[in-house]
């Protein structure tokens, strides 16, 4: 074979393989890479949730942890805002505070208000307990009557009151005044 | 300096050179290492990287389902529970009022020549209004000057006054209270 012949048969294969680079690079190459890069910024992206999720999780289980601990103060709570309506411990931590108070019950009318819209995340919502009732005794009687009633371990709050006084009583040689509260009180319950 | 034989030099100044494929020849190595390099740098992409970052990916799938299993559900409930008392007792204890506080005010500024019938209490806005009756016209204005005075009060409004037929004054005042008078239990 000639030189020359060898000379340009050298120059084309060496220029089907450059085009064959350039094929592999561009066809092959380059569309894998940028597939790749999509991959490892999906991974970056995943690798950072995952290192919060696991940081949130450490910290969610030292919360439990906390709470787990914390028995009294979970109970206190559950007192004063249970779980549920609970219309009967309601009804018996009324009665407990008018036997202690010396006061005489009238009338009682309770009534479960369905919860209203919470605007927090994950929070379970806040029912409430309509009571409307009347007492009637001395006034210092329903003064602390109505003091212990605020200061119940279920949360009990006065909305309406009117104190007025209805008559005197014939106690023995002495007539006592008698005074009659009515009240709209609202105690709390969360939604189970 | 060496003499060179005449012949010699002339037939070296006529040489002609051997034609050279040298050049192409490297090119054409060059262009082969070039391809096959770059069939390289694809099968290491392809079959090394790629699929490191598929096992990474199945790696942190795994990892993250695993996660999930460290909290228990019993646990989470209860957790959840329990942040919404707190968050919901404190929304309660916010908006909770002591009225009794009323009972005490009254008891502290309240002259002896004077006497309440009826009281009525509104939540909303700490308003009170009193019905009464003073021993005298004077008594209800000294009664009126204390409460004129008190810090606890914004305002005291004498709505109604009446002499009765045994020469009292019944009277009606409309009380509104300050801000933080019911948000703690009076001593």
């Amino acid at each position: 074979m000639r030189a020359s012949s060898k000379r340009v048969m050298s120059i084309g294969i060496a220029a089907l393989f450059l085009l064959g680079a350039f094929i592999v690079y561009g066809t092959l190459i380059r569309p894998l890479y940028v597939e790749i890069e999509k991959t490892r910024a999906t991974l970056n992206a995943a690798q950072t949730i995952f290192d919060d999720q696991k940081n949130a999780t450490e910290q969610v289980n030292k919360a439990f942890l906390d709470m787990k601990n914390s028995t009294k103060v979970r109970e206190v709570i559950s007192q004063a805002l249970p779980v549920g309506p609970n219309m009967t411990q309601a009804l018996h931590q009324i009665e407990s505070v008018i036997r202690s108070n010396r006061v005489s019950i009238d009338a009682l009318t309770i009534k479960a208000i369905p919860p209203e819209v919470n605007k927090q995340i994950l929070a379970k919502r806040l029912g409430k307990l309509d009571i409307n009732f009347s007492v009637s005794g001395q006034y210092e009687s329903i003064r602390d009557f109505l003091r212990a009633l605020e200061s119940n371990v279920r949360v009990t709050n006065v909305t309406n009151f009117e104190f007025s006084s209805m008559s005197k009583a014939d106690r023995g040689s002495s007539s006592v005044s008698l005074y009659t509260l009515q009240l709209v009180a609202q105690m709390y319950y969360q939604e189970d | 300096m060496e003499q060179r034989d005449p012949q010699t030099v002339l037939a070296d100044q006529f040489v002609v050179d051997a034609p050279s494929v040298g050049l192409p020849w490297k090119l054409m190595v060059f262009s082969i290492i070039l391809f096959i390099f770059s069939l390289f740098i694809f099968a290491g992409i392809k079959f090394g990287y790629a699929s490191y970052l598929s096992q990474q990916q199945d790696k942190l799938k795994a990892d993250t389902v695993a996660l999930a299993k460290k909290i228990n559900p019993d646990d989470q409930a209860k957790y959840v529970n329990f942040y919404s008392q707190t968050l919901n007792l404190r929304k309660v204890l916010d908006r909770h009022q002591f009225s009794g506080n009323l009972f005490k005010f009254l008891e502290e500024k309240t002259a002896t020549n004077v006497y309440y019938t009826n009281a009525s209490y509104t939540g909303e806005g700490g308003k009170v209004t009193l019905q009464g009756v003073a021993a005298t016209s004077e008594a209800l204005v000294q009664q009126l000057s204390v409460f004129d005075s008190s810090p606890e009060l914004k305002s005291a409004v004498l709505s109604q006054m009446r002499f009765t037929e045994a020469g009292m004054v019944s009277f009606s005042i409309d009380f509104e209270f300050r801000d933080n008078f019911f948000e703690s239990p009076a001593l």
